[in-house]
């Protein structure tokens, strides 16, 4: 909970926060209003006038756009949803088995530092038709060649890449709601075994609506991150259609320079649909909130 | 009809007994309380009726039936914690109407009762609140509203007046008698203030080392202690035995060995001018302040007579400073013998 | 019994990666069907630690030294930032969150393309400073996360307990302040120091060619093919963030790296 009430002079908060907000303002803000200068060929020599939504018109009119869109929120939903769900079991197993249990949060933390590239690349290992599994189900005899290997590697589904974003975010959903249900104890939880609800209604009624918002926060970062990421379906994901950030890089580091502003084009698309999907939750939460729906 | 029995509870954690063969009851329509000090396990027993934690050996009877082997949610008994731990994302009619929506009750039903415990509770208009726009004291009568509207066939509270300050606690205190009144719920009351449990209390149960020491009405365990550790807990520290000084006092009683006490506030204290005029000479002894602690209403003195025991005395505005000479009368009908 | 059962799972599956990095890494032949290598070998290895191999050597001295500028700019920044965050009340203080954390959920790909041409006009473009500079624009976020949560429970009353009993302003901030906030800022360092080290792409469109660091390495050993170094690489990438944990662990006790990515 945030203080109570602390008052700072202006002159101090801006002391405070002055170099951090120029940063930012700088660099992200400025990031984003140049690349939608360039989007949009403005230059300050021509004004206004130079203006123009070709680019923007060329990226909505490709007909790869809506199958991009679609695989790029296929497997930024899916993966989030898969791990939010089993980062609660796994949250609330913990919290009732081996809450203060250092070694399982020392294990778990470990995939916490290990970057997205690193398992991409294991798993690529592992999954691919000549990886360690094809090889495992062909020592007992259970395909005869790799070629008879599901593919699970720049496949259809993006298996893979599924499997690595959800090994990947697991445990940061799961330490968001370790912290709150630790906080929590399991007080609230027997206040409402002994107020007559069942395992089950005290998981819905009560254990819910109190990790509820962290695990919304979580499951948003997520869902940012796997939209908006390169390498991993760089590595694991099919040929076509790819995902937008993978497009958008193959755009911006086309030999034709005129792709360039196409693919600034789409990486501003991906910011923005990120924020309002983002913004767009935010709001649905509240207007649920007020009509007195728990969670 | 007993709502509550317990037989020879035991109750282990990890190794070490907290409770060993504790048999209680409460009967239809009581406030029993269960007095002891902090860490006497008192909590630990009532988590244990409610479902929360299973005893070791001995049986639990709710209304007469065996609740051992039922989870929590399936005995009617419900806990009022010690904080309110009122649900911080449900607002007041909520929070109170949340034990009757796992029972699946109709929304018109719902509305009514938590209306009626809402006046009940003196909570009235306050359905819509938000948990932390209410005040302690609201908020524990809030928590014990949610466990009234279930009409449970005993009502467990664990120490719910401790966190309020002392005004309030009063008020909730009376509160507590006339809902008991209004609604007739069985209540086993949990605590550790003695002042408390012998105002609210039918009957109370005091709990010291793990097992209970006396069963009674109040004023029984004030007055007439089992042993000198109840009298002690009741501070009282004037516990004698006949065989020692005080044995010419108690020579037409008894002549075996036999332990005794006197509530300080019993005994009746004289300077020398007014001993002349006390008529009963016999029962005086001579005696010199060691003590004296002004602790308000009454004033604490330490008298050291024949020159070895220490007798507490208790009473008001006294004119004595330490190294006066005085006399101490007990009367005969308020000394008590330990049986 | 079940809380071994769940940590040999979790165990499992937090491990299971690892192993055809390290197997991958000893090969010497290891030919499609066999379970294991046939031969085993050091070859990756000397790649990766001889003069033939010293890009990779170079490309851990670059990511080192881009991570901790990175870092170390990241906590100057944003400590004081999260201080006035997380203790003070002001108005517009939401805004103000929700502006310098917005870069947490905007990926690196959409701001460092924006950047990009400006960067090269102001020369910053392939140099170890420009790098820095589009890390920091989202380290910086993170840290101002952690360090706001550390201040939101801390009581500056033991700061003005310390100037009334004769400490200085600057003895209070390293005496009292820092110390207090110190596992807040191990936590927001690992955060920083883990987020620079895994750039890719942001890292590939400043630096151009030029910045040549672990990831970026790694990225072209893939396309190679050549299975053994990029098991030795990947393990040479993981290993001083796995050690930093490793030693932080006594610091983060029970609140660990809630919230890292």
């Amino acid at each position: 909970m945030s203080g109570p009430g602390r008052k700072a002079s202006l002159h101090q908060l801006a002391y405070l926060l002055g170099p951090a907000l120029t940063i930012i303002l700088l660099l992200f803000g400025g990031g984003l209003l140049l690349g939608l200068f360039q989007a949009l060929d403005f230059s300050s020599a021509t004004g206004m006038k130079s203006i123009t939504f070709d680019h923007f018109r060329t990226v909505f009119t490709d007909p790869d756009f809506a199958g991009s869109i679609a695989l790029t929120l296929y497997i930024s939903l899916t993966s989030t949803l898969l791990a939010a769900l089993i980062s609660v079991v796994l949250a609330l197993t913990i919290a009732h088995w081996a809450a203060n249990n250092r070694i399982l949060n020392f294990i778990l933390q470990i995939p916490l530092t290990v970057p997205h590239l690193v398992i991409a690349i294991s798993f690529l290992l592992l999954l691919s038709p000549g990886g360690i599994f094809s090889r495992f189900f062909s020592f007992f005899g259970m395909i005869t060649s790799p070629s008879t290997f599901p593919l699970l590697v720049n496949d259809d589904y993006g298996i893979s890449i599924l499997v690595v974003y959800v090994w990947k975010e697991i445990p940061f959903i799961t330490f968001m709601l370790l912290s709150v249900l630790k906080n929590l104890g399991p007080e609230l939880s027997e206040v409402g075994a002994t107020l007559n609800g069942s395992r089950l209604q005290r998981f819905r009624y009560i254990t819910l609506p109190i990790i509820g918002p962290s695990l919304g926060a979580a499951c948003l970062i997520v869902f940012a991150f796997t939209f908006g990421a390169f390498e991993v379906p760089y590595l694991l994901g099919k040929t076509y259609p790819v995902s937008l950030p993978v497009w958008a890089y193959k755009n911006y580091s086309d030999i034709d320079l005129l792709a360039r502003p196409e693919g600034i084009a789409i990486g501003l698309i991906i910011a923005a649909i990120i924020t309002v999907s983002i913004t767009l939750s935010q709001v649905l939460i509240q207007f649920a909130r007020k009509r007195g729906v728990i969670l | 009809m007993s709502q509550l029995e317990l037989q020879n509870i035991t109750i282990q954690y990890g190794e070490t007994t907290i409770i060993s063969a504790l048999s209680l009851s409460v009967e239809n329509g009581e406030i029993v309380s269960l007095l002891g000090p902090s860490g006497a396990g008192k909590t630990t027993i009532l988590k244990t009726i409610a479902g929360l934690l299973q005893p070791a050996d001995g049986q639990i009877l709710i209304n007469n039936i065996s609740v051992n082997h039922l989870p929590a949610e399936k005995r009617d008994a419900v806990l009022i914690f010690q904080k309110p731990l009122l649900f911080p994302f449900l607002n007041v009619a909520q929070n109170i109407g949340f034990g009757l929506k796992m029972q699946k009750m109709k929304q018109r039903e719902t509305e009514r009762k938590i209306n009626r415990i809402l006046e009940i509770t003196e909570l009235k208009g306050l359905n819509n609140r938000k948990i932390h726009q209410l005040s302690g004291g609201q908020q524990q009568r809030v928590a014990l509203a949610r466990g009234l509207v279930l009409e449970p066939a005993i009502l467990l509270l664990d120490e719910p007046l401790s966190n309020l300050d002392a005004e309030l606690r009063q008020q909730m205190r009376e509160l507590i008698q006339t809902v008991q009144q209004q609604t007739g719920t069985t209540m086993l009351f949990v605590t550790h203030d003695q002042a408390e449990a012998l105002a609210i209390s039918d009957r109370v149960c005091l709990l010291l080392d793990g097992s209970l020491r006396q069963t009674g009405r109040p004023e029984e365990l004030f007055y007439s202690p089992a042993d000198p550790e109840v009298a002690r807990f009741f501070g009282c520290d004037n516990i004698f035995t006949t065989a020692d000084s005080f044995r010419q006092q108690s020579d037409d009683v008894q002549n075996e060995q036999k332990m005794f006490t006197i509530r300080p506030e019993d005994i009746e204290i004289y300077s020398s001018d007014q001993q002349r005029e006390t008529a009963s000479h016999q029962h005086l002894f001579e005696g010199t302040v060691t003590g004296v602690v002004f602790e308000g209403r009454l004033t604490k003195l330490t008298v050291k007579v024949m020159a070895k025991e220490h007798v507490t005395v208790l009473c008001s505005r006294p004119a004595f400073h330490i190294g006066q000479t005085v006399w101490l009368r007990m009367p005969e009908d308020r000394i008590h013998f330990f049986p | 019994m079940r809380g071994k059962t769940l940590l040999l799972c979790v165990l499992v599956s937090v491990t299971l990666p690892f192993l055809p990095l390290m197997l991958w890494s000893v090969a010497d032949k290891w030919y499609y069907p066999a379970l294991f290598p046939q031969a085993f070998g050091t070859r990756a290895w000397f790649y990766v630690f001889t003069t033939a191999g010293s890009q990779i050597l170079d490309g851990l001295f670059t990511s080192f030294g881009l991570a901790l500028t990175t870092t170390a700019a990241s906590l100057l920044l944003g400590v004081p930032a999260g201080r006035a965050l997380g203790l003070y009340d002001f108005p517009g203080k939401k805004l103000t969150m929700l502006f310098l954390t917005l870069p947490i959920i905007v990926p690196p790909l959409s701001v460092s393309m924006g950047l990009h041409l400006w960067f090269i006009r102001l020369e910053l473009a392939e140099t170890f400073f420009g790098v820095v500079l589009i890390h920091l624009t989202f380290c910086l976020p993170y840290t101002i996360f952690v360090i706001r949560g550390v201040f939101s429970n801390y009581n500056p009353d033991f700061e003005a307990q310390a100037r009334s009993l004769g400490a200085s302003p600057l003895t209070v901030i390293f005496r009292v302040m820092f110390p207090v906030i110190l596992p807040g800022i191990i936590v927001a360092a690992l955060f920083s120091f883990l987020l620079s080290w895994s750039q890719y792409l942001s890292t590939l469109i400043i630096g151009g060619g030029k910045m040549l660091t672990l990831p970026i390495l790694l990225f072209s050993l893939i396309g190679s093919g050549d299975r053994p170094v990029a098991g030795a690489v990947s393990l040479v990438f993981i290993l001083p963030a796995f050690l930093a944990l490793l030693g932080s662990a006594h610091y983060l006790g029970r609140t660990g790296l809630k919230g890292i990515r």
